[in-house]
């Protein structure tokens, strides 16, 4: 997964994923498995960053400066975090010349 | 001659007589007419099929069962039936105001709980489960406590503007198997099989409220045998999910493609009104507990 994000640059939600707020936290639903998903605050708003198809690097940075903290630490976890929902496919990583 | 009734929500305009579902007093237009015609066997290119139920591409739905007849629902608007042969009223209208008046929410873009509702002195209460989880003998034991039944096994709920979700009310007609209806020590008369061969019973709800309600907790039931009854909170996402567990008929919803809709419907919902897990033994044993537990809850969340 890893070397997808390394290969991929532009991230989108995938619209086969519904979201909604219920008590705070952001619910997710896959339309084609029915799994269901709960984000908490951080991933939240990372989530909302990616209503419109974002690159890798412009993401990065908008956490980065959202956050306070390492921004190496902030970088790694927000990779770990997009893996997990690539491996889950709650978004999808279209090819840099897709820009 | 067609009467008007006022059948979940919506004026129902049938050529049926309907014997548990209030008329609608005044004049004013139908919303869904009901006419007795021909019905095709089955439907071309289903999108979706059940044992009861067939989905056309277009949103047209096919219902029907041996011993009632088939039923045609168009739009939300039109129902057609062709009757069975030896079709007896009360299983006629269980259905109609069963499966098809589930479908018939869902074509409406209503949002259908598969739930039985009771008017209690907090406001409306939804008891929400599969079949078998005692959804009818825990409305019951409600209404022996001074709740009116509001619908059994169907709720509607409408989001009100000002109010927040609102219980619409169904049918009068109370669906319990036998050994509820001992219990209850319902007279028999009047209470008929529900389908040729069921063994679950049909009759008039003692106490039935007819007008909408605003909803003041969502009961999810689940059955546990191995401990006493129990009540606690769900929050977030758990409160609302699965969605399937939540909503009747959810995949006729989905081959309609109201997906979306009722995922956001029961997450709006969870946030709105607060949602308990009752856990019960199967049986009548701890029915006066389990009934003290869901009062006492949403008593205290008035």
């Amino acid at each position: 997964m890893i070397s997808d994000l390394e290969a991929y640059r532009i991230l989108s939600r995938n619209p086969e994923i519904l979201s909604a707020e219920v008590g705070g936290t952001l619910a997710l639903m896959s339309v084609r498995n029915g799994q269901y998903y709960a984000l908490n605050g951080t991933a939240s708003e990372i989530w909302r960053m990616l209503e419109q198809p974002v690159a890798l690097a412009r993401l990065s940075a908008s956490v980065a400066s959202a956050y306070e903290g390492d921004s190496g630490q902030i970088e790694k976890d927000l990779r770990e975090t997009l893996e997990e929902w690539l491996a889950h496919r709650l978004i999808v990583a279209t090819p840099r010349n897709a820009e | 001659m067609a009467r008007l009734y006022s059948f979940y929500g919506c004026r129902l305009q049938s050529a049926l007589t309907l014997s548990f579902v209030p008329e609608c007093l005044g004049d004013g237009a139908a919303d869904v007419s009901l006419i007795l015609g021909e019905v095709p066997g089955s439907l071309p290119d289903p999108v979706w099929t059940s044992p009861l139920v067939s989905v056309a591409a277009g949103g047209t739905v096919l219902m029907g069962a041996d011993s009632v007849g088939r039923f045609l629902l168009e739009g939300g608007r039109t129902i057609v039936v062709q009757l069975a042969a030896e079709a007896r009223a009360v299983e006629v209208e269980a259905f109609l105001a069963g499966p098809v008046a589930g479908v018939l929410l869902h074509q409406r873009g209503v949002l259908p709980l598969h739930a039985s509702c009771v008017d209690t002195a907090f406001g409306a209460v939804a008891l929400a489960g599969s079949v078998g989880r005692g959804k009818s003998t825990i409305a019951t034991a409600l209404t022996r406590r001074g709740a009116q039944l509001m619908s059994d096994d169907i709720c509607p709920v409408r989001f009100d503007r000002d109010l927040g979700p609102v219980a619409i009310p169904g049918s009068a007609g109370l669906r319990l198997w036998p050994d509820s209806h001992g219990f209850f020590q319902c007279e028999s008369a009047g209470w008929l099989p529900i389908c040729t061969g069921q063994l679950k019973r049909i009759g008039r709800a003692e106490f039935h409220q007819s007008a909408p309600r605003r909803l003041r907790a969502v009961v999810r039931l689940v059955a546990d045998n191995e401990h006493p009854p129990s009540i606690r909170r769900m929050e977030g996402l758990v409160a609302a999910v699965p969605v399937g567990d939540l909503v009747y008929r959810f995949g006729v919803g989905r081959a309609l493609g109201r997906t979306e809709a009722l995922f956001h419907g029961a997450v709006r919902l969870a946030d709105q009104v607060p949602v308990f897990e009752v856990r019960r033994p199967n049986g009548f044993g701890h029915l006066d507990n389990v009934a003290d537990l869901i009062l006492g809850a949403v008593g205290d969340f008035v």
